[in-house]
């Protein structure tokens, strides 16, 4: 904490509304919602023509979604950091147990065992999972007194593990780097020493190595990673469709140019050229479609969401305020790194929706969550520390 | 905190121990802040390379992705002849197609030769003769793309794609497609006229890529595959022949599915135009009749009988003829023998069928003997050499000529060059035929007389000094000769009229042992009927006859009479197009056509016991009895030459050209004639003997207007079995089988009839009587 409060306050009651929101994050939030409702109508009307109405099925849905995620937004800014202690084993068990009971009876999307079905709606608790990782490095990473230490790193470390062991058995290889990724920074962002934090960087790249030589990749994920690493190497049948999904997305985006083709009149958007591009490849419409302005409204309005939950990190009043933030904050930034840098050739190509924008509820629903509970520190940032700790 | 709290600091440790966590934590914080500021204009520099500096490049990457263009092939259009008969037509039939790819993923080498065998045998069982060596050239064919399907069969009968339909597990990859092929309602008639369409070769692609005018894009581009027209009318014509491909501009997903269908950039495809022709169906099917009879009974003549024992056979393989008409230079007809069947090209000609359709040692049936078939002219040439004699004063009433048009000459047979250096055998020139006779240059020609003709050669021109002596080859080149006719056929040969240039060019390039330096005597004597060197084509021999015909005036040959479009309009019209008119003044037409007339009219008694002069086609106009045919020509007078044309270790061409209704102004008679007609017979014997009937047989229906209906293949197919049956009747009765009573009925077996539309297609049943089944052809 680097801001000192002006004056410690018990009660944030008595703090005027306008102090208790962050507008920027508000706004910037609602405003990517509603684009992707637009990207996503355009990435699902399909072919209209004279007698055939576009089909707004996912559009309405994907509007409901964005709906009930700013109702569960505001009801996550109300947690505050005890709750948060109180609830985040809970949270940790019903992760864990969804995860398990998904592997059992889960429905396969695309050769992934991750989601429950309920009727015509799907659940994939691998979205809300991340939001119980979060907490549960948040509450573990902020010890009541002093600093983090080398086993409760490791604790932490293993807690985190657990969820990621059960994504990769779905086989998700997408979300399981959602998940490293936020277990990275919490950590990185926690007290913890920085000789204990390039001890444990050396342990996991061996790691690393030793998953991508042995079999513990399934082919497929093997094959994207191939086609990334190596663009010239002889690729299997399977390695060059991935290839060919990359380059079809960086064509669309390269013809949508400066201004782009128009709304709804991108050519390789309404051709389906680029495959599932209502989820992981939905950047390619506003690439395509509103051209390099839109594209970059877009990016810039993640940058200023960004840009806000890192500034609520820093004015956090709690430990546990401070982490979740950062927690949120790599969520988001590999989220988006991930799945716009993967339409453009940066990024190998793994399945990662683009947060808020990506058609789906589960990631929309945990998008508004974590966002909720940026917002709940930062009304909270004047607060005298509730916690005892600190 | 989970170890103690370090023990032994001061208080000031302690507080510093607070704050130096928080700090590192704040620190980190901004770290991540700036790690994250990296990424994100990372993703910015990406977006801007590729939108606003690759965007050119993907753009047509993209707009290639989503748009196919599909051509679908334009109908191709009609050939007719002058009276609006079908020549040409389409049809639409069910082929039966393979996926190479398909079917060599299925199956190994071995089982598909096993399936291709079943196949032909299912073809074969369905009325379709095929070898498995066929089917297999065909699947190996390498005129079809890599990714089309290769056509194995087609017009296969119900039944057959029915079975194949029902059994796509032993037959992998194999397909039924409609697709429009050309049809041939006269059959064989015309063949080497018409020609044949094939598909694109890979060089015919590029030409086509090299050629394609660039204001007008794809309007009629070929895609590889397409069929183009390969000889004779189709290839010439191949431009209003063929249609506009249809394009249809379609919409792709990434799965080849049509998404939508641009019609602005979309059009339907447009038939190709009509070709009328110049070709009288009748006509060409009489000539090609007679032509083929001429052959035939050539073939039948007893073995030359000569002291000369390796005298060769007659073999008649081959020959051509051509009918003009020489007012405007329209060809009515133009056949060569041996000929072919265009349906081989439709079914996809295999690579051994079009070599034997290429090989000499069959005569090369493809070869369009009319105008790219080479022959000496032998004696049909006279009318040239008698016309430059005319023409440059050898022949003159002035006392500077070598004769006089009148004055009679006697001509032993024999011709000694007076100025002849050496004695030596080229200064002797013996003409094989006749015997002591005084000719005058009409008889000359009628009775066409060698030594009249060495003479001028000799002291006429070769005596003369340069460059007057090589008048006898500009006159030749006057009638066309040496030069292409500009007929509008592939592939036309030019011919030679040889002269010391020509001697000079062909000894540079190794040909000749001698140059024109070495123009002998001999060189001119022998020029002069039609010997040596000169080589002409029937059609070039057609037209030359053609200027004698029409008082001088020659045309281009035209085949094409009018280009009509699919609503009936006429696009084109092809008028006649004179080339040259020569001087054909009344001194110089009067003997020459006293004389070509003489040829099937003069018979005049013997004196003394000289021999009688007898026009050299007199037997054929005039004697039925040996073989010729009873002429009307004090109504139609035929002006004709008799030319036998002799090479080297083979037995002589016969060549017959003639012209009526002829002016004879001996007799008074003055006429327009409306056709030549120029036959030509390889290895066949004496031009009087063999080719001059023939062409009479051709003249007589024309003369007296009764040319017999063209029949079509149908009709003949119809007739076959009618005519079969009375063949194997007449073949019973002869062999005995059959027992017939006194007056010739037959007693154990009812004599078959013809019914009336076989009898008039055939001609009778005499016609079956003498030519047997032939009757039909």
């Amino acid at each position: 904490m680097n801001v000192t409060p002006l004056y410690p306050r018990g009660k944030l009651d008595k703090d005027p509304w306008w102090l208790l929101v962050d507008p920027f994050l508000i706004l910037a939030t609602l405003a990517i919602a509603a684009f992707g409702c637009v990207l996503v109508f355009s990435a699902t009307r399909g072919s209209v023509g004279e007698f055939v109405e576009p089909d707004t099925g996912f559009l309405t849905r994907q509007i409901t979604f964005a709906c009930v995620g700013v109702v569960v937004g505001v009801i996550a800014s109300r947690l505050d950091p005890r709750h948060i202690r109180r609830l985040c084993p809970v949270a940790y068990a019903a992760m864990l147990a969804a995860l398990w009971i998904v592997l059992e009876i889960g429905v396969v999307v695309k050769g992934t065992q991750g989601w429950f079905e309920f009727g015509s709606l799907r659940f994939q608790p691998s979205e809300a999972g991340k939001l119980a990782t979060i907490m549960v490095l948040a509450v573990i990473l902020s010890p009541r007194s002093g600093e983090v230490g080398f086993r409760r790193m490791l604790w932490a470390v293993a807690l985190a593990a657990a969820p990621m062991l059960l994504v990769q058995r779905q086989p998700d290889l997408g979300t399981l780097l959602v998940y490293l990724a936020i277990t990275i920074v919490m950590v990185a962002v926690s007290t913890v020493r920085t000789r204990w934090i390039v001890a444990l960087a050396l342990l996991a790249a061996a790691g690393g190595i030793w998953v991508f030589n042995s079999n513990a990749l399934a082919a497929y994920q093997e094959a994207r990673l191939t086609v990334f690493l190596f663009e010239t190497a002889e690729l299997s049948d399977e390695a060059a469709r991935y290839a060919y999904h990359t380059e079809q997305a960086e064509i669309a985006i390269g013809n949508g140019g400066l201004t782009g083709q128009g709304l709804f009149e991108g050519t390789q958007t309404q051709s389906d050229h680029v495959p599932d591009q209502q989820t992981d490849f939905i950047f390619t419409v506003v690439g395509e479609e509103l051209g390099f302005r839109g594209a970059a409204l877009l990016l810039g309005l993640y940058s200023l969401v960004l840009f806000r939950v890192w500034r609520t990190a820093q004015v956090a009043s709690s430990s546990v305020g401070r982490l979740m933030c950062a927690g949120v904050f790599a969520m988001f930034l590999f989220q988006m790194f991930q799945a716009v840098g993967m339409t453009m050739g940066m990024m190998p190509v793994t399945g990662i929706p683009l947060p808020m924008v990506s058609y789906g509820g589960s990631s929309m629903l945990t998008s508004m969550a974590a966002l909720g509970f940026v917002a709940g520190v930062y009304r909270r940032r004047r607060d005298l520390e509730s916690d005892q700790s600190r | 905190m989970v170890g103690p709290s370090p023990r032994g600091r001061g208080e000031r440790d302690e507080k510093a121990a607070e704050r130096e966590p928080a700090q590192r934590q704040a620190f980190r914080i901004q770290v991540l802040g700036v790690v994250a500021v990296c990424l994100v204009a990372a993703l910015f520099a990406r977006l801007w390379y590729l939108q606003v500096l690759e965007t050119e490049e993907l753009r047509r990457a993209a707009a290639s992705n989503v748009l196919r263009v599909v051509y679908t092939e334009a109908p191709r259009g009609r050939i007719l002849d002058v009276s609006g008969r079908v020549l040409v037509d389409n049809k639409v039939v069910q082929a039966v197609v393979v996926d190479r790819r398909e079917l060599s993923a299925a199956l190994d080498s071995g089982q598909q030769d096993e399936m291709l065998h079943e196949l032909a045998t299912l073809l074969s069982r369905s009325g379709r003769p095929t070898k498995v060596r066929d089917l297999q050239d065909r699947l190996r064919s390498e005129e079809v793309g890599p990714f089309d399907k290769v056509p194995l069969a087609i017009d296969i009968s119900a039944d057959l794609l029915v079975y194949l339909g029902e059994r796509p597990d032993r037959f992998p990859g194999l397909s039924v497609e409609q697709r429009t092929v050309r049809s041939f309602p006269y059959g064989t008639l015309a063949a080497h006229l018409l020609g044949y369409v094939g598909p694109l070769t890979a060089a015919e692609y590029r030409a086509q890529l090299a050629q394609a005018d660039p204001s007008e894009p794809d309007a009629k581009t070929y895609q590889p595959g397409d069929e183009i027209g390969k000889s004779g009318v189709e290839r010439a014509f191949e431009s209003e022949l063929r249609g506009v491909p249809g394009r249809r501009v379609l919409e792709v997903n990434a799965r080849s599915e049509i998404v939508n269908e641009l019609v602005d950039l979309s059009r339907p495809p447009v038939a190709g135009n009509d070709v009328y022709l110049t070709i009288d169906a009748d006509i060409q099917a009489l000539a090609e009749s007679e032509l083929r009879r001429g052959l035939e009974r050539a073939r039948s003549q007893p073995p030359p009988e000569s002291e000369e024992s390796d005298e060769p056979d007659f073999d008649a393989p081959a020959g051509a003829v051509v009918v003009l008409d020489p007012r405007d230079g329209d060809i009515v007809a133009l056949a060569s023998y041996p000929t072919f069947d265009p349906e081989q090209f439709v079914h996809g000609i295999s690579q051994r069928l079009f070599e034997d359709l290429t090989d000499e040692e069959n005569h090369s049936p493809i070869l369009n003997r009319a105008i790219q078939g080479l022959y000496p002219p032998g004696s049909t040439f006279k009318a040239v050499t008698a016309y430059a004699a005319l023409t440059q004063g050898v022949i003159s009433n002035d006392d500077t000529a070598l004769i006089r048009p009148n004055e009679f000459y006697l001509d032993t047979g024999t011709y000694r060059y007076p100025l002849c250096v050496e004695e030596s055998d080229t200064c002797i020139f013996e003409s094989p035929y006749c015997c002591e006779r005084y000719v005058d240059l009409r008889e000359s020609i009628a009775v066409s007389s060698d030594a009249y003709f060495y003479r001028l050669g000799g002291e006429g021109f070769f005596a003369r000094t340069a460059p007057l002596d090589e008048g006898i080859q500009e006159s030749a080149r006057l009638f066309g000769l040496g030069a292409s006719t500009g007929v509008p056929l592939p592939h036309e040969n030019s011919g030679v009229v040889p002269d010391r240039d020509y001697y000079d060019v062909q000894f540079a390039s190794g040909v000749f042992q001698r140059s024109g330096a070495q123009w002998y005597a001999g060189d001119t004597i022998n020029l002069a009927i039609g010997q040596g060197n000169l080589l002409v084509t029937p059609l070039q021999v057609a037209n030359a006859y053609a200027a004698l015909a029409s008082g001088g005036r020659q045309h281009q040959p035209n085949i094409a009479w009018k280009v009509v479009d699919r609503s009936g309009e006429t696009v084109k019209e092809f008028g006649p197009r004179l080339v040259r008119e020569i001087d054909f003044s009344a001194d110089i037409a009067e003997p020459l056509l006293d004389g070509l007339n003489g040829a099937t009219a003069l018979r005049l008694p013997g004196e003394q016991g000289g021999s009688a002069l007898e026009g050299t086609a007199f037997a054929a106009f005039n004697l039925p009895e040996t073989g010729g045919v009873d002429f009307p020509l004090r109504d139609w007078p035929v002006a004709g030459k008799t030319g036998t044309a002799e090479k080297q270790g083979e037995a002589d061409s016969a060549w017959f050209v003639g012209f009526g209704p002829a002016t004879w102004p001996e007799q008074g008679y003055r006429h327009t004639p409306e056709v030549v007609v120029a036959m030509v017979l390889e290895e066949a014997g004496f031009g009087g003997e063999i080719a001059a009937p023939a062409v009479a047989r051709i003249l007589k229906p024309i003369a007296q207007d009764t040319v017999k209906r063209a029949r079509t293949a149908q009709e003949v197919l119809a007739c076959y079995s009618e005519v079969k049956a009375l063949v194997a009747f007449l073949e019973g009765v002869y062999t005995g089988e059959i027992k017939v009573d006194a007056d010739g009925v037959p007693i154990s077996q009812e004599r078959p009839s013809l019914s009336d539309a076989c009898a008039q297609l055939v001609g009778g049943e005499e016609a079956v009587e003498r030519f047997g089944l032939d009757a039909l052809l």
